[in-house]
């Protein structure tokens, strides 16, 4: 079976959520404080966007065109809450206290609508489900990445076990909000950088010669 | 072209070669790195006084400060593939570095200037475009983020040469022992610290009802005579290079002599906070202290003069400028008297700046040969 | 089902939402219903733990849930006073309250005190503040480090915002204003600080950095909890002793 597993690859580099599809970016920018947090929320973005589209992809082929995004959005809430009922109720403690304050913020997340309306609902369940997993994988790896480096540029710490002891004042801009654009805007040029190079290589993309002045002209950075 | 029309003229192509380029054809010989060399000349005055009155460290902090500007942005266009000679030897990383220098404390630990140097030349000006791209003040960027990232530092004040001399007008920004250890002369002056006096009147509780016979005194602590002679000539704590007035008036002077800077903006900057803490000031005594205190306290003069006139950062007409400097003076006056900081000068100068765009639309230059309308419709 | 995917007449879509919504209520009024009972019993299980770390190694014998008084705070907030014994003589006493106004909700908290008034331990239960900013001020966790990572760590955890309450006691409501006794004496105003409000307002307590609205409210929990012991001291302490 060929085609689920192109959705799940797809999901981690190529259509990443946060880098390429820009979706997410409000959990992305306030939750990566630590490398913690930013794999707890992965994680249970992961878990709710899995099951939402798998929900969707049923009860799309009933939902009248018209109105599907206030039903997608009851469906997810729903789905959202029986999950943090179920949490609180038989998941063990640190568990529940880990990943407790995520569950109602993912909710509002776009990846988790973008994703049933761009693809649950037109797939079949199976690659939905890949498509969640894939998402939510590469969501994850993201926000546990940029967490990383905000703890690490912040304290020298990483899943807040301290790796530079003499780290002893912290350096509060990368764990403040404007830290958190600047180093997503760092990140996201650091992807560009290597989706022109891989294009360059292709031979989809014209380099002009160095030193030609072509008064910012913008034609050859047209990517195909 | 022989000797005589070396400096100072125009630069005309040489008469036996052919010359193909697009305008302009003639042009001035001012430089980027005449300018910024000029700018340095009047920012000399604001470092002696700094070295003066805060000692060996400040020309360290200075130093290191440049030393650093220039090596990231060497750095830099080595690493973006740019011309890193023709880039480094402009002298504006130089400019910025003294300049960001200039608006640090005294006491700040060696590792600020290198991330402050990193703040303002990558993230203040490259990331933009370089030099003539960026927005916002390159100094002031760095400088407001060394204050979010490292609030300690960046408001651990150093008293400066001669505060003691008048102990009483001293006491105010002392914590009463070390007050009483310095007196004692049992500690140096340059191994405690103490309080600006904005950030004593920051924190006074403020007396809203102007019945109140207390109102009047609510700063009397700060803002005698005496006192404000003292802010005056620099006795005062504060960054390396806004303490001293004289210092700061004489490289405005430099500046207006070489045409460098719009005489409007400081004028209006500080004219505009005069006015408003004035009158609040008058009506409300226990609010805020008089006008004058104002002018002679925090970064107001080194904002106003050398800040918020960046040639790039700033509008280009005139009545534009005076717009800038009023909603500079505005903003700084209310973040002192109502808000949570004690300082705004860095706030309003890049709030401002955020908006140069809008005033340089609003407030277009006329082209050569136009006519306006409506004068032409009404004759 | 083609035909009701295409369908645009109002009455049809409303009634789909209609039912939608009707289907989701059910669902979560079953799923409620089932996790209530589990709700609670983990609630009661995360209080008895909460209530081992406050007392923070001091031993007692008794079962503080039915040893309870109840007292309502100066702002109208219910308190509840459980009483700590040891072999019949208490021990201390553990207040459990809730902050309403937090940056993003209530911030309930355990103070456990000494008979006599004097804060021991502040641990803060339920909040749903900022991870990262104000959720910090309210948790307390062991700095672990590269070098004591096979270590178990003993005891409370600490946390600088929460250690500060330690080994202050309230006298009276007048603490809450600056000037009163016991504060620090401020550096530039020389106006004695009160003890109870952060840094911010004129206090001693140092709030964290970013996270000031959340540190104001876990100090103003703790300045209630207290202020409501000291003013109600003689009833509680008699309906302590008096319950098993």
């Amino acid at each position: 079976m060929v085609n689920p597993l192109k959705d799940l690859i797809r999901g981690i580099w190529k259509e990443n959520p946060v880098l390429v599809l820009l979706l997410g970016t409000c959990p992305t920018l306030a939750l990566t404080n630590n490398a913690t947090n930013g794999f707890g929320m992965g994680v249970a973005t992961t878990f709710v966007l899995v099951g939402s589209n798998l929900v969707i992809s049923l009860v799309a082929g009933i939902v009248p065109g018209k109105i599907r995004i206030p039903v997608y959005i009851v469906v997810i809430a729903t789905f959202v809450t029986v999950v943090d009922l179920l949490m609180q109720a038989f998941a063990p403690a640190s568990l529940y206290e880990a990943l407790g304050i995520f569950i109602p913020l993912i909710v509002v997340n776009c990846i988790v609508l973008g994703r049933a309306e761009a693809f649950a609902s037109k797939n079949n369940p199976l690659r939905s489900i890949c498509d969640g997993i894939g998402m939510g994988l590469g969501f994850t790896l993201t926000l546990t990445m940029l967490g990383a480096i905000r703890e690490f540029l912040t304290s020298g710490s990483i899943f807040e076990i301290k790796i530079i002891t003499a780290w002893t004042t912290d350096f509060l801009l990368p764990s403040a909000a404007p830290g958190a654009f600047i180093i997503v805007g760092v990140i996201l040029a650091a992807k560009n950088y290597f989706n022109r190079r891989a294009a360059i290589r292709a031979g989809r993309l014209y380099v002009p010669p160095r030193g030609l002045d072509c008064h910012h002209c913008s034609i050859c950075h047209i990517d195909k | 072209m022989n000797e005589n029309d070396k400096t100072d003229s125009l630069r005309l192509p040489d008469a036996g070669t052919l010359v193909l380029s697009s305008s302009p054809h003639i042009s001035a010989p001012e430089t980027v790195r005449r300018i910024m060399g000029k700018v340095l000349l009047a920012l000399l005055p604001a470092v002696a006084a700094g070295v003066w009155f805060f000692g060996f460290r400040a020309l360290l902090i200075i130093v290191l400060t440049t030393v650093f500007c220039v090596g990231v942005e060497a750095l830099w266009c080595w690493l973006a593939g740019k011309p890193v000679t023709a880039t480094v030897s402009d002298g504006s990383a130089a400019v910025t570095g003294v300049l960001l220098a200039l608006n640090l404390p005294v006491g700040v630990p060696l590792y600020v200037p290198l991330i402050g140097a990193f703040l303002a030349i990558w993230l203040g000006k490259q990331v933009y475009g370089g030099i003539g791209n960026n927005p916002f003040n390159p100094a002031l960027v760095a400088r407001v983020g060394l204050l979010i990232a490292l609030p300690a530092a960046m408001t651990t004040w150093t008293p400066p040469r001669g505060m003691m001399e008048e102990p009483a007008a001293a006491r105010a920004f002392f914590d009463p022992d070390t007050f009483k250890q310095l007196q004692g002369g049992k500690v140096e002056l340059d191994s405690v610290t103490c309080a600006t006096p904005l950030g004593v009147a920051g924190t006074t509780p403020k007396i809203i009802d102007s019945a109140n016979p207390k109102a009047e005194l609510n700063f009397a602590r700060i803002s005698q005579d005496g006192q404000l002679f003292d802010y005056f000539i620099g006795r005062r704590a504060g960054c390396i290079g806004e303490t001293c007035a004289p210092a700061l008036l004489l490289g405005a002077l430099i500046l207006i002599c070489f045409n460098l800077i719009n005489w409007r903006v400081p004028v209006c900057f500080v004219g505009t906070v005069m006015l408003i803490t004035g009158a609040v000031n008058y009506f409300f005594p226990g609010v805020t202290p008089p006008a004058l205190f104002h002018v002679l306290t925090g970064g107001l003069l080194i904002g106003a003069i050398f800040m918020a006139t960046d040639m790039v950062t700033s509008p280009i007409t005139g009545t534009g400028c005076v717009v800038f400097a009023i909603g500079c003076g505005v903003i700084t006056s209310v973040i002192r008297i109502w808000g949570n900081y004690p300082e705004g000068v860095s706030f309003s100068i890049l709030f401002m700046n955020a908006l140069v765009p809008l005033i340089d639309r609003w407030f277009v230059t006329r082209p050569f040969g136009y006519v306006v309308r409506s004068r032409e419709a009404s004759k | 089902m083609s035909r009701l995917k295409n369908c645009e007449n109002f009455l049809v879509l409303a009634v789909f939402l209609g039912i939608t919504g009707l289907i989701s209520a059910l669902i979560l009024a079953w799923v409620s219903g089932l996790t209530r009972g589990s709700i609670e019993a983990a609630r009661a299980q995360r209080f008895n733990r909460s209530l081992r770390e406050v007392m923070d190694g001091v031993a007692f014998d008794n079962d503080p849930a039915v040893c309870v008084s109840t007292e309502t705070s100066p702002s109208g907030w219910k308190i509840e006073f459980f009483g700590i014994k040891n072999q019949g003589r208490l021990v201390a006493v553990v207040a459990r309250g809730a902050n309403p106004t937090g940056y993003s909700g209530p911030i309930q908290g355990l103070v456990s005190m000494e008979p006599s008034g004097k804060i021991s331990k502040v641990v803060i239960t339920e909040q749903t503040e900022t991870p990262g900013l104000g959720a910090e001020v309210c948790t307390r966790k062991f700095q672990r480090t590269i070098f004591n990572l096979g270590e178990q760590p003993k005891g409370l955890a600490p946390n600088v915002i929460l250690d500060q309450f330690t080994g202050m006691t309230v006298f009276n409501k007048s603490d809450w204003t600056p000037g009163r006794k016991g504060g620090k004496v401020h550096p530039s105003t020389g106006a004695t600080a009160t003890r109870w409000k952060v840094v911010q307002d004129g206090g001693s307590i140092i709030a964290r950095t970013g996270a000031t609205v959340t540190s104001r409210a876990v100090a103003r929990l703790v300045y209630e909890m207290a202020l409501t012991y000291a003013e109600n001291r003689t009833e509680i302490m008699s309906a302590l002793t008096r319950e098993k």
